[in-house]
């Protein structure tokens, strides 16, 4: 990937455990930041079938899951599969468009089926979304709801680039790169990996102790004064799984605190919502992801 | 036979008596050549550079002090055998400042900005100290907080894992102890987890990690900053994870390779900082040490002490400080201490000390006083044209005044006075001493040195040093007027007699630069010897004022005590009062009384049901017949005066129903029998 894509690793790595881990991802940053060029480069090399999905304000539910539309020759209704019918999609800018589109990828994100005319349709086993947003602050921008967001198994942020990244990013551009053509990349797995992934990763052992340590994570989020909403069990399981992935891919079968700290932030960040004081003092929820990370200790075997 | 034993006898006594006149003439000699006269020194002075020792001639201190080295400098080229000394003070001289640099002027600036600095830094300290004590309570109380949380919400079972003991214990190789008791006990797991522990305490303790309770251990090897010790703790964390996280059961050569890295890790970490250590405490003790040796110091009296200690007399260097220098008993003999003012500065407490010492006894030979360096000297400055100078000394058998010349280093700069101002007031407080005396004189007119009576005792005091460095007692001369310097100093509490009884028994002492500062005797004393006494009270004051607000802060709240109020009772029966004088009794007291009722059937446990007989009597103490009456809110027919009368009883009847313990047997049946048709 790091053929076209420079720098972001926090970014890349994060997709490339949802991937496996079988979650969406929301992706959250300034416009230029190579957002789009990430998912479409993930697409490439993880040979899984791609499409995109710009919204807008006027995109329409049936826009995204597809619709039945009169054949005149058949004389009866054929279902038309929209875009989301695919295995990598990239909701594109999801918060241009208003909740009512939004929701259209509830039941797609979390049940990985499609229900339109009353018909239950699945989708391939192997689906994920990966939603780019700008920041609220701007301007024309709807905030997902937060059955919405909860649904995402993680929200990476997307900063600028260091000034030597950002450099090396201009000189690949002066030496005739394309972001619209990534025929450069190669496909590095198929399908049938990703899958024999996923399952590897479901085998990776959790103690208890982990267990505990995600659980006392999350319900202190729960019982922190300046968050009014704390994160819910699912993501407790989101924390357990992106740890079992973390620890298969660092060659080992078992989770350690250090793989559910790993991406903690990340998953944690899009499930709270802060008390209205503590944003008026300018906390956000990073702040507050952080400092219940350090107030909650690390399991160690007792002694 | 009796004639030839008598002869023997008589042979045999006169061989012992004149083995005894000869030994005593033999001690009597030993005596005398005890001490040589000081025409001697210079035949001292060539046995010592001879011996070898002294090397401040052909390997002189690379940081040769420019001050030292511009005054010394003319002597140092005046002699043969100093031609590296003298190559090096052509060096130095070159940038040697003028000695009336704007140094001084700036000292006084420096002084009070290092002063506020080290009040800032003491400031700092204490807020950083509090800060931390009101951060220690603040989590002690959230993890109280929390854990009370989590008792309430069941939260137990799934909470972080209990403190452990080894985890507080902060020193590694206890650790180290603990885990190879663990071991041994055959607790492998604990035993991994200690050896662990004792890694990331000794790597704290170095610097290398932060340890905290939130970090993880991968945290920690990315974070460990010293390369070799991370890949040595990749290691113990890797065999303690696949333990603890992992599920396996570690074997004995897993254990063993632990303790082996953890081992190394905790006491290779304690060697390199002792090497680290000696290095540093080597590189203070090493070339520039060794260079700064007294017998390699131009102007060092290493060279000094040893003609002394040739010419008969006992010398060494002090070796304490010279505010602790013991008061001479009256019968003592003091040592005769030597102090170049020029190097040693003497503190406030040593300078009164010597003061004296001084007075009780002892002689004091202070080399290139200033005006301030000692009370009891007096002088003037001024500058002479010379560098010779002339020693008088009087022969204690002949009588007549010996003369020794010598030759400066530079031209002295002070003159002294002889004591006809404030020292003839002391020689009035102690008339029983000789007049001041004056023994050094240097042409055309000024003194070089006195010997001043000072109580029992005597201040001898030498307008320059340049005689008495090793530099100057190699001079021509000058080791002979050194010494004649030393005898008259001797003999300044006699009037200028030498006793050699006395000369024998006293011994010199010669004072260290550093000699001139008092040890302090515990760490206020030190804190106000370095001037900051004032910014300690402060600092104290403000670190006590500040924890109390901190504490008063961080302190549990105190329930208020709830505000007194009367007595329900007393404020009915103050309200009939009111209604009373409204002329409302009688409606007052049917409120009362069916709160009292209220109050009763709430008490005997029969809310909103009839009170029997039984029941009232035994939740108030009064008949039925009479409580009915009490109750009954048709006052009417009553006089006016018995409405109080008749609040009084009611109040009666509602304490001791409120008194009496409410009928939970019967409250109990009747849940039992509401329960038992369902």
């Amino acid at each position: 990937m790091h053929k076209a894509v420079i720098g972001q690793d926090e970014m890349v790595f994060g997709l490339l455990v949802a991937t496996i881990a079988r979650g969406h991802v929301l992706v959250e940053g300034a416009p230029g930041l190579g957002k789009t060029l990430v998912a479409r480069a993930l697409s490439v090399v993880s040979g899984l079938a791609f499409k995109r999905i710009q919204f807008t304000p006027d995109l329409m539910p049936s826009d995204i899951t597809g619709s039945s539309i009169f054949d005149r020759q058949s004389g009866a209704f054929a279902f038309v599969p929209g875009p989301i019918f695919t295995q990598l999609l990239l909701a594109d800018e999801i918060n241009r468009a208003p909740a009512k589109t939004q929701s259209a990828l509830l039941e797609a994100m979390q049940d990985r089926t499609v229900t339109v005319d009353g018909n239950t349709r699945p989708l391939p086993p192997v689906f994920t979304v990966v939603a780019t947003q700008n920041p609220i602050e701007s301007q024309g921008t709807y905030p997902l709801p937060e059955a919405q967001l909860d649904r995402f198994l993680m929200k990476l942020r997307v900063n600028d680039p260091p000034p030597d990244e950002e450099a090396k990013i201009v000189r690949k551009h002066a030496d005739g790169f394309d972001p619209s053509d990534l025929s450069s990349l190669a496909a590095v797995t198929t399908e049938a990996d990703l899958k024999a992934m996923h399952d590897l990763s479901q085998k990776v052992r959790v103690d208890d102790a982990i267990i505990s340590y995600i659980v006392d994570l999350v319900r202190r989020t729960r019982s922190d004064r300046s968050l009014e909403l704390g994160a819910s069990p699912r993501a407790s399981i989101a924390m357990l799984r992106c740890g079992q992935v973390i620890a298969a891919s660092a060659g080992r079968d078992f989770v350690t605190p250090d793989d559910v700290k790993w991406m903690a932030k990340p998953i944690l960040r899009h499930r709270v919502m802060l008390h209205p004081d503590a944003e008026l003092q300018g906390v956000t929820a990073d702040d507050r992801v952080e400092d219940i990370l350090r107030a909650a200790p690390v399991p160690r075997i007792a002694a | 036979m009796t004639t030839k034993a008598t002869s023997k006898s008589a042979f045999t006594r006169a061989l012992v008596a004149c083995a005894i006149a000869a030994s005593c003439l033999f001690v009597a000699t030993g005596a005398r050549a005890a001490h040589k006269a000081p025409g001697t020194a210079a035949e001292s002075v060539r046995g010592a550079m001879d011996s070898g020792q002294h090397a401040f001639c052909k390997d002189p201190p690379k940081d040769l002090e420019k001050s030292e080295a511009w005054r010394l400098c003319p002597l140092a080229k005046e002699q043969p055998d100093c031609a590296p000394l003298a190559a090096a003070c052509d060096h130095v001289k070159k940038e040697a400042p003028s000695p009336k640099s704007d140094g001084p002027k700036i000292a006084p600036v420096l002084g009070q900005i290092a002063y506020a600095f080290t009040i800032g830094i003491c400031a700092l300290a204490v807020a950083m100290l509090l800060g931390l004590i009101a951060i220690a309570l603040l989590r002690a109380r959230r993890d109280r907080a929390l854990a009370d949380a989590d008792d309430r919400t069941d939260q137990k079972k799934t909470a972080a894992a209990p403190e452990r003991v080894a985890f507080s214990i902060t020193d590694a190789e206890r650790l180290l102890a603990l885990a190879s008791e663990h071991a041994r006990r055959g607790e492998i797991k604990e035993a991994l987890g200690t050896y662990l522990t004792a890694c990331l305490r000794a790597l704290d303790q170095r610097g290398f990690i932060r340890f905290a309770r939130h970090r993880t251990n991968g945290e920690y090897v990315r974070s460990c900053s010293d390369g070799a010790a991370r890949a040595e703790l990749a290691t113990v964390v890797r065999e303690v994870e696949a333990a603890e996280f992992g599920g396996n059961v570690p074997s004995q050569e897993a254990v063993a390779r632990v303790a082996r890295s953890a081992t190394a890790l905790v006491r290779g970490i304690a060697l390199a900082s002792l090497a680290v250590l000696l290095v540093l405490t080597s590189g203070c003790d090493g070339a520039g040490m060794g260079s700064k040796k007294p017998e390699n110091d131009p102007a060092g009296m290493q060279l000094f002490i040893d003609v002394a200690r040739r010419q008969g007399l006992e010398a060494d260097y002090l070796g304490g400080s010279l505010g602790a220098l013991p008061l001479p008993a009256e019968d003592d003999v003091a040592p005769l201490v030597v102090v170049d003012l020029a190097r040693t500065t003497l503190d406030g407490e040593a300078r009164a000390h010597l003061d004296e010492w001084a007075r009780a006894g002892g002689v004091l030979l202070a080399l290139a006083p200033t005006k301030d360096s000692v009370s009891l000297v007096h002088a003037r400055r001024v500058v002479a044209s010379s560098r010779e100078v002339t020693i008088g000394l009087r022969d204690p058998y002949a009588g007549n005044l010996l003369e020794y010349p010598a030759t400066l280093a530079q031209p002295y700069e002070l003159e002294l006075d002889t004591a006809d101002g404030d020292a003839a007031k002391e020689k009035d407080k102690a008339p029983q001493h000789a007049p001041p005396l004056v023994f050094g004189t240097v042409d055309p007119t000024g003194i070089f040195a006195t010997a001043e009576p000072v109580g029992a005792g005597a201040i001898v005091t030498v307008a320059s040093a340049d005689l008495f460095t090793n530099v100057g007692m190699v001079r021509e001369n000058n080791a002979e007027a050194v010494m004649a310097i030393v005898e008259n100093a001797f003999s300044a509490t006699r009037g200028g007699e030498i006793d050699t009884h006395t000369y024998r028994e006293r011994t010199i002492r010669v004072a260290r630069p550093e000699d001139g500062f008092t040890h302090p005797q515990d760490p206020i004393t030190a804190m106000s010897h370095a001037g900051l006494g004032l910014g300690m009270w402060h600092a104290l004051a403000a670190a006590i004022i500040l924890f109390l607000a901190a504490g008063i802060r961080l302190s549990r709240p105190v329930p208020a005590a709830p505000p007194a109020r009367r007595a329900f009772a007393e404020h009915v029966e103050a309200t009939g009062a009111l209604y009373a004088r409204a002329r409302s009794a009688t409606h007052a007291r049917t409120v009362f009384a069916r709160f009292v009722d209220e109050r009763v059937r709430s008490r005997a446990g029969q809310k909103g049901a009839a009170l029997d007989d039984e029941a009232v009597a035994r939740a108030t103490g009064v008949k039925a017949e009479t409580y009915k009456d009490l109750v009954a809110s048709d006052g009417a027919g009553l006089p006016e005066a018995s409405e109080i009368d008749r609040l009084r009883k009611l109040r009666r009847v509602l304490v001791a129903a409120l008194s009496h313990e409410p009928d939970t047997r019967r409250t109990h049946s009747t849940s039992r029998s509401e329960k038992e048709p369902s």
